[in-house]
């Protein structure tokens, strides 16, 4: 009977991942590693991969484009996952038994 | 866990390179790949190598657990004090206040060369932390 | 291509995280299904340029930088999430002496709740 359980869980797992991900990977499987329009010659649409190829050095300062945006434009990300790395930190200090 | 001399001695002489290179990552994460986190990784992960070759109560007699959990603690401080600064001075919270130097020199972009120095030092130091918890034989 | 590797690491990660038996296994195969979505995020912002996102002069073609730098983010967290679920697996086995899940289940069928 519990066997029944599992696998209906995994079906719905799996079916759940689908639902998630599915959308956004099947028009990528269609295009086969033909390259979309670049950072030079799109004029259509002004996309943020522009924005940052553009105006990413002036703005923050560091050639590397994604340390300016973890660190420069999105930089409340990072404060976030600092604190979810203190908070692990303590959640295996308690679960390991630590002394103080 | 037995011990090995080779083991030992090898991994005795590398430490300091491991580290060197775990400084030199943290410190060009604005000109070239690497940063904060990726510098912190490798710094952890040399004391990782003695941890495993040593044990950990050798280990943490070199790099006591009370010394890491205050430098771990001090970085996450000093990244909240930098983040109020920027509203202190006055342009936004975790704003860019700090002078833009020349492009492509090590001592430019703000405060982002500051900000990958602490978070080095914080991961690295966390990683350590949750090592030496989970190595434990006791 | 990448497509296809990507896809048989999703399936090998769900695949051992239901059928394995052994509770450590079944970590490691939650840290592959972190890796294979990492790589796909990456990969799919990888498709709209040529160059890593780093402007040495005479870089003019880059990939989207976006993904990546979001990446970074996962990828800690990722770290996070299986040091406790380890520190818990080493707690379990300090408590009951086993890591098993079928002798897991019957040494707690008498727990209450």
């Amino acid at each position: 009977m519990s066997r029944i359980l599992l696998w209906c869980s995994a079906g719905l797992l799996l079916a759940a991942l689908g639902v998630l991900v599915l959308p956004s990977v099947v028009p990528l499987l269609s295009a086969d590693e033909t390259k979309t329009e670049s950072a030079l010659v799109s004029g259509k649409h002004y996309r943020m991969q522009d924005h940052f190829f553009r105006h990413g050095v002036e703005e923050s300062g560091s050639i590397n484009l994604v340390s300016a945006i973890y660190l420069g434009y999105r930089a409340f990300d990072t404060l976030g996952e600092t604190i979810v790395l203190v908070l692990s930190v303590a959640g295996v200090l308690l679960f390991t038994g630590a002394k103080q | 866990m037995k011990e090995s001399k080779i083991v030992d001695l090898v991994s005795r002489k590398l430490v300091p390179y491991i580290l060197l290179f775990g400084l030199y990552l943290i410190s060009y994460g604005h000109l070239s790949p690497g940063g904060g986190f990726q510098g912190g990784t490798v710094l952890s992960s040399a004391i990782l190598l003695l941890c495993l070759s040593r044990g950990v109560e050798a280990t943490s007699r070199l790099f006591t657990s009370r010394a890491v959990n205050a430098l771990e603690i001090a970085a996450f401080t000093l990244f909240l004090a930098m983040a109020a600064a920027g509203m202190a001075v006055g342009v936004s919270f975790l704003g860019n206040f700090l002078p833009l130097g020349r492009i492509g020199e090590v001592p430019s972009a703000g405060f982002i060369l500051f900000l990958n120095m602490v978070i080095g030092l914080e991961v690295g130091t966390g990683i350590t932390l949750i090592c030496f918890s989970l190595l434990r034989e006791t | 291509m990448a497509g296809a590797i990507i896809l048989l690491l999703v399936l090998v990660a769900v695949a051992g995280l239901i059928l394995t038996d052994n509770l450590i296994k079944k970590v490691v195969s939650l840290s592959i299904l972190n890796s294979a979505l990492v790589i796909l995020f990456v990969w799919a912002g990888s498709l709209s340029g040529s160059e890593a996102p780093i402007l040495l002069p005479g870089v003019l073609d880059i990939v989207d930088p976006l993904p990546q730098a979001v990446m970074l983010t996962a990828i800690v967290i990722g770290i996070c999430l299986t040091a406790v679920a380890l520190a818990i697996v080493l707690r379990i086995h300090k408590c009951y002496g086993t890591v098993s899940r079928r002798r897991l289940e019957e040494l707690t069928k008498n727990d209450d709740g």
